[in-house]
């Protein structure tokens, strides 16, 4: 009785010992229900990629101008499908225009289905705008905070221009705070099909930099401040954030 | 005896099978330097470190003792710690250029070497791109140590202790021009200066609101350092960032100096934009680290911010948030917009971000 006992316990220890260490076996995979879709910026100034630090450009209003800087947020993305309608993703992306691997991110997990449409902000939501306790692209410390003000900094644009005198003066132009949170939609005329073959998708985005001077309303960058924080410059901050609801098209 | 023997091959087997699989099995122990963990305060950012050069005990022990031995410059009359004096925030005691091993007067103030960790390039143009790429430089310098690292390799290596040194530092490689510069970069990289001062301690406490923690100057001198009518420092100093400097696109900035600006950062990109930019210091231990800018041109705070305030000169370059405070139609002269309090109380925040402990800590004085 007693050597069967000890047999009992010698047998399941060795039992452990053999497949304590085998590789897990594979639970059952669960069919993806959903895809990626990649997303790619194109900045371009003047319809032409854009280049940083030359004065390349001219304004509508005939300025000739350079690009510093520019930096802003995309969030809040949202897919339409004409079967199962919006769906809503929890992705933000700070791009950097002189950081080409800002460029191009990845939306993962979204439903399979065949999306007619994109919605987007430039910016983000008044939650996560007022919340600066963040990490990766929303850590205060990527200079996008402003600090007097619990908020970020959307849309940060800097650069310079030749004024009427022939002088080469710097401009910027920081766009933040709610009410000048930017949405957009916009149709995807290619439609982009996720599903079990296919799932992966390629979503293009062009923004024309020089839109924030175009249309509708034409600045004249002799003519208004150089440097803007939105608060202390709401009108010509409303003027800017009119033209740039313009500035994104889908490619 | 047959009851022992099954309960000992029992246990035994069990015992493989429980330590078997444990994912964090630290590897077999080598021999070896010993990995040093830096002292970093909690809420910074992860550290800029060289991933080929770890940091050990025994290679900061090397570095310490190479910075403090006159035995680097060609006439061995001058140490690092010559010009980057600890009592001084590790800069050259009140002088606005350096004077070299032969007498020779130096082009740049010299800058304080701590946190050094956080910053992305080295000199006030942002030269070198790494703490361990700097060090040959200040050494070869004829204005400054003049002695050529190679020769500083045949010295170290006759010396009577430092190939031992070395070799515990770095067993495989012993005395090199690499484990010379890897070592002394060891020991800038644990100088770290924060966490413990006032400022730390009201912004770990109230991070939107520390003005709340400090005296009424103090306070009045933070909102104005923050407020875009008054000082508009943030923007290069970001008071969100440990550092209060700002690490990205404004990482050098030209500050309008001067109307026809020094080079500066065009030394090293070539771009026309970056004529006249200079690193953005961090404002850490300014009681102790003057004076002040590229050129040591100022040797106060009051002079410093009145330069912000009325001094400041247009240029092609200068920093569109000096812009805003210029007259446009006046050929962007400064308009002048903080009084004689503004200044003192921006001054009396300041001072909230002194470590005296840096000046001290035997950690890092001469061994």
């Amino acid at each position: 009785m007693k050597t069967t006992y000890f047999t009992s316990i010698l047998l399941i220890s060795a039992f452990f010992l053999l497949f304590a260490c085998a590789e897990k076996e594979p639970a059952a995979t669960p069919q993806p229900r959903g895809g990626e879709m990649k997303v790619h910026i194109n900045h371009t100034i003047n319809g032409n990629i854009a280049e940083r630090d030359q004065f390349l450009y001219m304004t509508e209003a005939g300025d000739s101008f350079q690009v510093t800087l520019l930096q802003y947020y995309l969030s809040n993305f949202e897919f339409h499908s004409p079967e199962t309608g919006w769906k809503k993703m929890n992705k933000y992306q700070l791009i950097r225009l002189n950081e080409a691997g800002t460029h191009d991110f990845t939306i993962k997990d979204l439903p399979f289905g065949a999306y007619d449409s994109v919605r987007f902000y430039v910016g983000l939501d008044s939650a996560t705008n007022h919340d600066i306790d963040k990490e990766a692209d929303l850590d205060p410390g990527n200079e996008m905070v402003w600090t007097w003000n619990t908020g970020y900094i959307f849309y940060m644009f800097e650069g310079k221009f030749i004024n009427n005198s022939t002088m080469i003066v710097p401009f910027a132009y920081h766009i933040g705070l709610d009410a000048y949170l930017m949405k957009y939609e916009l149709p995807i005329q290619s439609v982009k099909t996720l599903s079990t073959s296919t799932t992966q998708a390629n979503l293009e985005l062009q923004l024309e930099i020089d839109q924030i001077f175009r249309s509708p309303n034409l600045i004249e960058l002799n003519n208004v401040a150089p440097v803007s924080h939105t608060f202390d410059e709401p009108a010509l901050t409303t003027l800017l954030k009119d033209n740039l609801l313009d500035a994104f098209t889908v490619k | 005896m047959k009851k022992s023997f099954y309960i000992l091959l029992g246990t035994a087997l069990l015992s493989f099978w429980l330590q078997s699989c444990s994912p964090d099995d630290p590897p077999a122990s080598e021999e070896g330097p010993t990995p040093l963990t830096l002292d970093i305060p909690g809420n910074w950012p992860k550290p800029n470190l060289l991933a080929e050069n770890p940091i050990t005990v025994e290679g900061v022990a090397l570095g310490r003792k190479l910075f403090y031995d006159k035995m680097l410059s060609g006439n061995e009359t001058q140490a690092c710690a010559d010009c980057h004096n600890q009592g001084a925030g590790f800069t050259d005691v009140q002088k606005k250029f350096s004077v070299g091993s032969n007498g020779d007067i130096g082009t740049r103030n010299a800058m304080p070497l701590f946190n050094l960790n956080w910053a992305k390039g080295y000199f006030w143009e942002g030269r070198q791109p790494t703490l361990e790429s700097l060090i040959e430089e200040p050494m070869e310098a004829h204005n400054e140590m003049d002695l050529d690292i190679e020769t500083a390799v045949i010295r170290l290596k006759a010396h009577a202790e430092y190939p031992e040194l070395f070799q515990k530092a770095f067993p495989a490689q012993g005395v090199t021009t690499t484990t010379l510069r890897f070592a002394i970069a060891q020991f800038l990289r644990t100088i770290i200066s924060g966490g413990n001062t006032k400022w730390d301690q009201y912004f770990a406490a109230n991070r939107l609101n520390p003005e709340k923690l400090m005296t009424d100057q103090e306070a009045r001198g933070y909102l104005a350092f923050i407020s875009e009518e008054k000082g508009d420092c943030f923007h290069c100093h970001n008071p969100l960032s440990p550092l209060l400097n700002n690490s990205s696109d404004r990482e050098f900035a030209n500050n309008g100096l001067d109307a026809q600006p020094d080079s500066g950062r065009f030394k090293v990109t070539g771009n026309p934009n970056d004529l006249g930019q200079f690193k953005t210091p961090s404002l850490r231990n300014l009681s102790f680290t003057g004076p002040y800018m590229h050129d040591g041109r100022f040797e106060t705070l009051d002079q410093v911010l009145e330069h912000y305030n009325s001094g400041f000169n247009y240029s092609a370059t200068i920093d569109p948030f000096l812009i805003k405070h210029a007259d446009k139609d006046n050929n962007f002269a400064p308009i002048p917009r903080l009084t004689q309090q503004d200044k003192d109380d921006i001054i009396a925040f300041l001072k909230l971000l002194d470590d005296e402990t840096l000046l001290t800590n035997p950690k890092w004085s001469k061994p």
